[in-house]
């Protein structure tokens, strides 16, 4: 556990939705460098899964000079900074391990403020209906994308941490979908997604493959690309606050997702919100009673996860 | 997709020295400028197994060059990418957009190298500008974004449309005369760049109808409708919606209405 929940970066796994696609996104570039053309038509029928991502691929290759229309040297020294930075980086990664290429990420940049600025925007307008698929269906296709998400930055996802993450990206962004989380010993659960829908739905599709409390998406999962994004109120601001929470590990994604919970209670209940308030009312749950007895939820590590939460405007501020 | 290392670069690595030793140290500083690409990810690669930050350092200058007195970018293999791309995504006269556009093309390119992956010592060249083309459709994604914050909606992103809320069709349509201005190669840079600040499913609509001139239905397998695995009218909507968000951009006013 990190003491101040500090979302962590670690190495990147293969995103499954990576490998077919990424191939045939370089191939079509190389036949763009060789003809000048690309009939896009002939790709979308090679590749069906992923018309969408070769075409838009496609509208941004379109145009762009080949090697043999490349303007050469001289070149302005421009931003000569960032590109020694990114070298100094790279030759410190070298024996300090990938990681340190990596920005580190701090809740309270502007990142985070524009996100939760953008999240409250985004539940203040009221959901629309649209589409025709069943729910169960589409909660299968979001669920399979939170579990791609993980694999670009983890090996795995476990069950624990896409629930709580489908229980936060709910209540961020109020999509509609993850609404049936109910109070369980590790925190809001959502037995139907388990038991009945989401996770059954994406297994039979061959988009995930369950092995105990671990899942990982397969190369069919690149299906979901197609449907996730009417699913979502804002894809690009859902896979951000995704990615966000990919960050904390399981244990403090668990404490997030219960004390926001308990904040949603409280607030209910029109009592304040504070530290104090939340340890008393865990003290007071028969079932999360015990938690207390652990690390992770000592008053310190509550007070972090509560101003994560507030920093996402997900819990009030006193 | 097989693909094999240039010839210049597989006998650049034959003739090298054993690594590790002072010989390919030696070596690598006197011919190393005139390395190919290919050869210089692959001894970044060994430098990297090795754990040897040094040689590392010695390949990685010799992949980005360095800044001359003189005010100008001398040697490496990626300046001339990051500059002709940056110019024709407009990036050039914009110099806040310029710097991060550069700083994640390099930083893109350090982890690609470090994560491993045969293409970059194959086809620097293309791997490269891959990931350039990449980082420059996510920085108009997250600005166009940005921009369209308040307006959050289910469809904001171009999504599936219900039937009902289907345009008139004269919404959509686009007259002979509009559709060749819209495609004529003399207009492509501005309407591409106005194409791509759209919505994803918007901005391909648009792309195959009115730039490549691909009709919305029809038979065949090279329509609008069949290329996106969306109704016509489904086609019609984001093409709608696409003409109203265009129409108020000035430089495609004019296209539009025949006075560029």
């Amino acid at each position: 556990m990190v003491p101040n929940m500090v979302p962590r970066r670690s190495e990147p796994s293969k995103n499954p939705m990576d490998g077919v696609v990424e191939k045939a996104k370089a191939a079509l570039l190389m036949e763009y460098e060789h003809v000048g053309a690309v009939d896009i038509a002939v790709w979308v029928s090679r590749y069906p899964e992923h018309r969408d991502e070769l075409i838009d691929f496609w509208m941004w290759v379109k145009g762009t000079p080949r090697s043999a229309e490349m303007t050469g040297a001289p070149f302005p020294a421009a931003d000569s900074d960032v590109i020694e930075s990114a070298l100094r980086d790279a030759c410190l990664a070298v024996n300090l391990g990938r990681q340190w290429m990596e920005a580190p990420v701090d809740p309270s940049t502007m990142v985070v403020q524009e996100m939760a600025r953008a999240l409250d925007a985004i539940r203040a307008k009221p959901r629309l209906k649209g589409g025709k698929a069943p729910v169960g269906f589409r909660r299968a296709v979001v669920w399979t994308w939170i579990v791609c998400l993980f694999q670009d930055r983890r090996s795995h996802a476990s069950r624990l941490a896409v629930q709580k993450v489908t229980y936060l990206l709910e209540n961020a962004m109020n999509l509609g979908l993850f609404t049936e989380h109910t109070r369980k010993p590790l925190g809001p659960y959502d037995h139907k997604a388990r038991y009945r829908d989401a996770e059954p739905i994406a297994v039979k599709k061959g988009w995930l493959d369950v092995q105990g409390t671990t899942l990982r998406a397969t190369e069919k999962a690149s299906e979901v690309q197609r449907f996730v994004g009417r699913y979502l109120r804002s894809e690009a601001l859902a896979a951000q606050v995704v990615r966000y929470l990919v960050g904390f590990s399981d244990e403090e994604l668990e404490v997030i997702a219960t004390v926001h919970w308990t904040v949603k209670e409280l607030t209910n209940l029109g009592r304040v919100v504070s530290v104090a308030a939340i340890v008393s009312a865990l003290a007071e749950t028969p079932q999360w009673q015990a938690k207390l007895q652990r690390q992770a939820y000592s008053a310190t590590l509550l007070g972090v996860a509560l101003r994560r939460l507030q920093e996402l405007r997900l819990a009030p501020t006193q | 997709m097989e693909l094999l290392r240039p010839e210049k670069s597989s006998a650049e690595i034959a003739a090298l020295p054993a690594l590790g030793t002072t010989q390919c140290l030696a070596h690598v500083r006197l011919h190393g400028p005139a390395f190919a690409a290919e050869t210089i990810v692959y001894l970044l690669r060994k430098a990297l197994d090795l754990h040897d930050a040094l040689f590392f350092e010695l390949c990685a200058r010799l992949l980005v060059g360095s800044e001359q007195s003189a005010g100008y970018w001398q040697g490496g293999h990626c300046e001339g990418v990051v500059v002709n791309l940056a110019k024709s995504f407009g990036f050039l006269t914009r110099a806040q957009t310029m710097r991060e556009f550069r700083t994640r093309c390099h930083s893109q390119m350090w982890k690609a190298i470090h994560d491993g992956g045969s293409f970059w010592e194959m086809r620097f060249g293309m791997a490269f500008r891959r990931k350039c083309i990449e980082v420059a459709r996510a920085l108009v994604r997250d600005a166009s974004e940005a921009s369209r914050q308040g307006s959050f909606s289910s469809t904001s992103g171009g999504a599936i449309p219900d039937v009902d809320q289907i345009a008139h069709p004269e919404q959509v349509l686009v007259d002979d005369e509009v559709a060749a201005r819209l495609s004529n190669p003399i207009h492509q840079g501005v309407v591409l760049a106005a194409v791509r600040r759209l919505p994803r499913r918007q901005g391909a609509a648009a792309l195959l109808a009115w730039i490549e001139k691909r009709s919305i239905e029809g038979s065949g397998s090279g329509t609008v409708s069949t290329l996106m695995g969306i109704t016509p009218r489904g086609v019609r909507l984001l093409l709608a919606k696409a003409r109203r968000t265009l129409q108020t951009d000035p430089a495609i006013r004019a296209i539009w209405f025949g006075e560029a």
